[in-house]
């Protein structure tokens, strides 16, 4: 079970939290896309194997959503911000 | 085999606590410390098992966890079955058995497996008993039969121990997996420098392959200081018979204890870093029958001697490739055995090991090879070749073989740490950026000088991870040691099969007709002949094999690399992996201040969205579940009832831009909402599909209140947060916080609830138009304060009472009492659901699959598409625009009258499948929910229907399945609500 070093928890096992997957930032203007563009960011992700930022909810500590940049082969994780101001 | 037990020695053993024990019915003795291999062995007991395949007679191969062979079943102290002799301690009154071989392990009838070994190759059920295919369910349940290895035993349910140690947990600086010398340095070094270590072996005392010399020597003492100061050291944990079984990421490690086996327990361990002294397996060689008992590793014999005093023979012939097992001939000598010949592969040695065997007048043969072996429970004779093919035969019961040692990376591997062929020391070491965790003989370290070397590298770089200064320790007293070995012998030599694994009965023919059938990459090859998925995972013959593929590939020794090591090392039971949680504690429980009340009263309780237990229906004496709910269902629409709705998700949304955030989440307007009044609301996910229904009431000018379905409270609170932190980037100024636990909701619902509530004292004025429908008050109910919600999920005249669940079991219970004048009735899930489908109310464990959006479910009034931006918003434009075939919720009205349709049942389209077993081609929606309606006196349902809206009125076709056939019934649809179509009661 990796570790996520929690911006205002600190390092904390994974178990703390709630993996909401590989984040898509939500268009500004969704009326503005197409439905196939619109399609696109609400149901395909690349899954590269490669880094990807994913969105976690600390949701048994301060309960931040946080992204996370995390190395699928190595699990290192390689950022780890408040995905907003803050909790 | 004629093993025997030496007049004295034996590390392990107490020769002062004799201990009985049976083995296949036989009344056998062992000592205190022995395992069962062991005892079995000192007591002459050669034959043990009959190979998985070909039901060959098979004995001790090793001495360890790295034992292919012998699996034998329990049946005192505890019943279990493939328990590992040679792991498994002896206890008084042990009762072992053979698992294979029928009707005896010396007769065993399915032996002719052997000799029809030519029509059993790997993989051969491929091929075979294709035809006749009418025969096939015959040939699979003898397969199945002849290729069981043990029964689950036979116990008394009441005897079963259920509950098995719980799980715990440790933390710190450094793991060390091994109390070999290499494994005990790193400890000792790092212990000395203040860091906190764990050290774990999985055998009872510590020292690793130095248990397997005779004991005495300077490294003994060596090991008794190391111990007494780690022992004395507080910041160190040492344990004994505890293996580590996995190596996650991040430092976590997963170890079982195993000093009460039956009741083994899982340690996980989180540590900032580990050091792997795992050390080395030793190799078979490749021969002609060389799976007959008395063949055995050199190392082992050794192990038997020193470690339990126990030898496994009394003329030995030695068959090596390396030097290290001459040692194993040299302390076989000295223990009391003949040694016949040392028969050495190389064509030379260095001369200091020539020089000792002549010392002590041993035969030895350069360039020798074994030929084949003569016996098939027990060998009888060695029949050794030299390099110009001249054979002869040595009378001998034991043949200790050695064809090299491969490194135990496995909890290196599981980690991605990655390995590759030396081709100096013919087996596979650590590479890669992980190798610097692993100390000691693992890296392939040669001698004693060199694995402490490597130990005192491993602790160095610890160390200075950790901010900490080494200590000098004191160096243990080696003799000299000689290293050196040759590579894998690739050719099969002499007569009779070679096996490669011994645990899956995998010959070098095998391998060919892999190579042969295209199976040649080591992940292929382990498949197609089950080379290394046996019990022992292939210890003894995966690197074995790997280098046999590539030699048949014609590529390089270490051409193919290992197959892919997962977690866990070795068995674990399913016990120790339950822990404590068995039974009741299989899963969390979360319980209403009620939940006693409810046992208590009778009710059959069921497990309901997330780990609740909620009173299902309350049967009263002589009633049957369907009289019960009936009878529950009549009393609130008819008197009133009452049921606890504590599980419902409860939110408090407070601050200056709360209603921001909620305009943002819900379908429908709620800045529009005066404060005092609610509104029945959707959350919609970003595609559109309702996420939840619930409501949303306004307490304050910047205080709101949400309710959302219990199951959903959690997707709905990392929904609202996300809002507010992701989409809002958490600039507005609003607090979300979840109540769920700590207010309980009571529902008093019907004709009579005012009544009721009126009768329990309130100081709020409860008459219709001071209290109007979806709108709240506060005050006081019989002295408790509450808030009153006039919000209906039955249907009927509906009052939810909030108050902090503290004080609720005290108000339920006056409600309870107040109510019984009157008729009351405390409701269950099952009355709540058959009243909700009769009004057509939604449920979004019923009604939501995924699919549907709000539209589709008739609630286009409860959005308003004429709002900013809203989650939803834009994937219903496009549903919009696309209104056609979408599923619409519609009622069913069963006719006939009849038994009500089944919930999954599938509505087809028009006309229906001729054959009903078609029918998931053709359908067209499917019932959601499906009840008996006292009300109406007959059986409802609510389905989702394609273009189902248009559909009122027409008659379809609805899936009916029995036990043994698919039938059709009919049913009209209606639109979907059954009771009181304008909700005049429940705005009463």
């Amino acid at each position: 079970m990796i570790q996520l070093p929690c911006p205002l928890c600190g390092l904390r096992s994974a178990h703390e939290f709630v993996c909401m997957g590989e984040h898509s930032e939500r268009p500004a203007q969704p009326e503005a896309l197409d439905n196939a563009a619109w399609a696109a960011h609400l149901y395909n992700r690349d899954n590269p194997d490669a880094p990807v930022l994913e969105m976690w909810w600390h949701l048994h500590g301060c309960r931040s959503w946080l992204r996370v940049r995390r190395d699928p082969h190595s699990q290192n994780i390689l950022g780890c911000e408040t995905a907003g101001l803050g909790p | 085999m004629s093993g025997w037990r030496l007049p004295s020695g034996g590390r392990l053993i107490e020769r002062s606590q004799l201990l009985d024990f049976q083995f296949n019915g036989r009344l056998f003795q062992g000592f205190e410390g022995d395992t069962l291999a062991s005892a079995l062995m000192a007591n002459g007991q050669g034959l043990l098992s009959r190979s998985f395949k070909y039901h060959r007679p098979r004995g001790l191969l090793a001495a360890g966890w790295e034992e292919p062979n012998a699996f034998l079943g329990l049946s005192a102290p505890r019943a279990e079955p493939n328990v590992l002799a040679t792991t498994e301690r002896l206890v008084q009154g042990m009762r072992a058995h053979s698992q294979q071989g029928w009707p005896s392990l010396q007769f065993d009838a399915m032996a002719v497996a052997d000799l029809l070994h030519r029509w059993l190759p790997a993989g051969f059920y491929y091929k075979a008993f294709k035809s006749p295919s009418w025969a096939w369910p015959w040939f699979e349940k003898a397969l199945r039969q002849a290729a069981s290895q043990s029964r689950v035993p036979q116990v008394p349910t009441d005897d079963v121990e259920l509950q098995g140690h719980g799980r715990r947990f440790a933390h710190a600086d450094v793991l060390v997996v091994g109390a070999g010398l290499a494994g005990l340095w790193a400890a000792w070094s790092l212990a000395r420098a203040g860091a906190s270590v764990i050290l774990a072996d999985d055998a009872p005392r510590p020292g690793g392959r130095w248990l397997d010399r005779p004991s005495g020597q300077a490294v003994d003492a060596w090991i008794d200081q190391a111990l007494a100061e780690l022992d004395a050291c507080p910041k160190v944990q040492r344990w004994p018979l505890t293996q580590v079984v996995a190596q996650h990421e991040h430092g976590m490690f997963v170890a079982i204890d195993r000093s009460s086996p039956g009741r083994e327990r899982i340690w996980k361990l989180r540590v900032r870093h580990a050091l792997l002294a795992t050390g080395q397996i030793e190799r078979p060689l490749l021969f002609g029958d060389n799976d007959r008992p008395g063949v055995m590793l050199a190392g082992a014999v050794s192990s038997y001697l020193h470690r339990w005093g126990v030898a496994p023979g009394h003329r030995m012939v030695l068959a090596t490739n390396n030097d290290a097992a001459w040692t194993a001939a040299f302390e076989a000598q000295d223990a009391g055995l003949q040694v016949l010949a040392l028969a050495e592969l190389r064509h030379e040695v260095h001369p200091d090991l020539l020089a000792q065997a002549q010392a002590r007048g041993l035969e030895v043969n350069l360039d020798t090879r074994v030929n084949a072996v003569r016996g098939r429970s027990q060998i009888r004779a060695v029949s050794l070749a030299d390099s110009h093919g001249h054979t002869r035969w040595l009378q001998a019961d034991l043949l200790a073989v050695s064809g090299g040692w491969s490194s135990a990376l496995a909890l290196h591997a599981q980690v991605g740490g990655v390995s590759r062929y030396d081709t100096q020391l013919h087996g596979m070491v650590p590479d890669g950026a992980l190798r610097h965790k692993c100390i000691g003989a693992v890296t392939g370290a040669q001698g004693t000088a060199a694995c402490l070397q490597s130990a005192a590298a491993g602790a160095g770089m610890v160390a200075q991870q950790l901010g900490l200064t080494l200590q000098p320790l004191p160096m243990p007293q080696v003799d000299r040691e000689h290293v050196g070995c040759s590579a894998i012998e690739l050719g099969a030599s002499g007569r009779g099969r070679v096996f490669v694994d011994f645990a899956s009965d995998v010959t070098y023919d095998d391998l060919a007709l892999a190579k042969q059938e295209g199976y040649e990459a080591t992940e292929h090859l382990k498949r197609y002949t089950a080379l290394g998925m046996g019990p022992d995972q292939g210890r003894t013959s995966s690197v074995t094999g790997a280098v046999l593929m590539a030699h048949m590939r014609g590529l390089g020794a270490g051409a193919l690399g290992a197959t892919q090591l997962r977690p866990p090392l070795t068995p674990i039971p399913f016990g120790a992996m339950a822990g404590s949680e068995s039974g009741e504690l299989i899963r969390p429980v979360r319980l209403t201040p009620m939940s006693g009340w409810h046992k208590q009263a009778g009710a059959v309780m069921y497990e309901s969205g997330q780990n609740w237990r909620r009173p299902g229906y309350y049967p009263r004496s002589g009633e049957t579940m369907a009289q019960a709910i009936e009878r529950e269902c009549r009393t609130c629409r008819e008197a009133v009832g009452l049921y606890d709705s504590s599980p419902l998700g409860k939110f408090e949304v407070t601050g200056p831009d709360a209603a921001q955030l909620l305009e943002h989440i819900y379908a429908c307007k709620v800045d529009d909402l005066k404060v005092g009044r609610g509104r029945y609301a959707v959350m919609l996910r970003e595609d559109a599909r309702v996420l939840d229904d619930g409501t949303v009431f306004r307490l304050g000018e910047q205080h709101w209140w949400l309710t959302t379905t219990s199951g959903q409270a959690q997707a709905v609170h990392a929904w609202l947060e996300s809002a507010r932190q992701v989409h809002f980037q958490g600039r507005l100024q609003v607090f979300v916080t979840p109540v769920t636990d700590q207010w309980a909701a009571l529902v008093v619902c019907g004709p009579r609830a005012r009544e009721l509530l009126a009768a329990c004292g309130s100081d709020i004025d409860l008459d219709k138009p001071a209290f109007p429908f979806m709108a709240w008050r506060q005050g006081h109910l019989a002295g408790h304060p509450v808030r009153l919600f006039r919000v209906s999920f039955t249907g009927e005249l509906s009052f939810e009472i909030h108050l902090p669940a503290g004080r609720a079991l005290a108000l339920w219970t006056y409600l309870v009492q107040t109510g019984r004048g009157l008729g009351l009735a405390v409701m269950g899930s099952e009355a709540n659901h058959v009243l909700r489908v009769e009004k057509g109310f939604i449920s979004v464990s019923h009604e939501v699959d995924g699919c549907i959006n709000p539209l589709d479910l008739g609630l286009a009034w409860a959005v308003r598409m004429d709002k900013q931006d809203f989650i939803g918003k834009r994937s219903l434009q496009r549903d919009l625009a696309n209104p056609q075939g979408r599923a619409q919720l519609v009622g069913l009205l069963v006719e006939p009258n009849e038994a009500p349709l089944e919930e999954g049942a599938q509505i087809l389209q028009e006309p229906p499948p001729a054959h009903p077993e078609q029918s998931l081609l053709a359908s067209a929606g499917f019932v959601t929910a499906s009840v008996w309606s006292p009300s109406l006196n007959r059986a409802v349902a609510l389905a989702l229907l394609q273009d189902g809206a248009s559909r009122h009125g027409q008659s379809v076709s609805v899936t009916a399945a029995t036990a043994s056939s698919l039938t059709y019934r009919r049913a009209r649809v209606v639109a979907p609500v059954f009771v009181d179509p304008d909700g005049g009661r429940m705005r009463g």
